[in-house]
């Protein structure tokens, strides 16, 4: 019984895994801009999800999984005193014509952002979301969301000449 | 107004010709292994800290009631408060629990360090 549940959970959370994992993943890697730190926090969250004798109910699983990991990279903001250096880049070119300068100013501008604004950039830009869908998303009000974005972009701008 | 440098749907597009890196393909191996006795917060622990964030709710009010004593105790640190409250998993309630784990550490280390005023006192009468 026990090893049938044990086994019913592994098989729910490769599920999601498979189905959501690396967008998960690029969700935490926007908000910590440090892929090391976003693999802990995606760790955390399945591991988490893998112990517990309750499992989130299966429709709301990607709701609760982008909400466990948006927590988790916070909580791992606050822990982190000082902000971490750039090793690794963040971005990954997908389209022709993708230059290293090109790619190293866009990233020094994300990584110039506070995490709230770039969370923002990432959910409307990357994840296709609305300004209501990302209020929804992020427990902010409507407002609040395209300010972030709307800082966010002005700062981009003046990096990005 | 105008505005020097690119418009916004410039930089969208810019943005969209690249996206967040990712995963490595190992990550899904280090979860599935992750060994369970190593994880922090366990969200069955929620209940226990609700459970004793009441009763010392309960515990401090009926202190309150029958020693009204004045109000001496010093603030508290908030990061430590929310360092605690991390701890615990952030469950309702455990912010209170949190303080009050903060307060009584707090009083502890200002003890310890008015028993060391004083043993050096000692020491040099």
């Amino acid at each position: 019984m026990g090893d049938a549940a044990e086994a019913d959970r592994r098989r729910f959370v490769a599920g999601v895994y498979a189905e959501s994992g690396p967008r998960l993943y690029r969700y935490a890697l926007m908000i910590l801009a440090d892929r090391q730190d976003a693999e802990d926090v995606v760790q955390q969250v399945f591991a988490g999800v893998l112990a517990m004798r309750k499992l989130p109910p299966i429709d709301e699983a990607g709701a609760y999984f982008r909400t466990a990991v948006r927590n988790a990279a916070y909580s791992l903001l606050r822990r982190r005193r000082t902000a971490r250096g750039a090793e690794a880049l963040m971005l990954e070119p997908m389209a022709p014509g993708c230059t290293p300068a090109e790619q190293a100013v866009l990233e020094q501008a994300l990584r110039a952002l506070p995490p709230d604004q770039r969370e923002v950039v990432h959910l409307h830009v990357y994840e296709g979301m609305t300004f209501q869908e990302v209020a929804n998303a992020t427990a902010e009000s409507i407002n609040t969301v395209a300010a972030r974005y709307r800082y966010a972009l002005d700062k981009m701008r003046k990096m990005i000449l | 107004m105008w505005k020097s440098g690119k418009t916004d749907a410039e930089i969208e597009r810019l943005l969209s010709r690249y996206r967040p890196a990712e995963p490595r393909r190992e990550l899904w191996d280090h979860i599935s292994t992750f060994p369970h006795s190593q994880i922090s917060k366990s969200p069955r622990t929620w209940p226990w800290a609700i459970a004793a964030a009441a009763l010392l709710t309960v515990t401090l009010g009926l202190h309150g009631a029958v020693v009204p004593a004045p109000d001496a105790t010093p603030a508290v640190d908030t990061q430590r408060v929310n360092a605690i409250e991390e701890e615990l998993g952030r469950a309702p309630g455990s912010e209170v629990l949190a303080e009050w784990i903060a307060r009584r550490e707090l009083r502890a280390e200002q003890d310890a360090r008015a028993a060391r005023a004083t043993s050096l006192e000692v020491v040099r009468q």
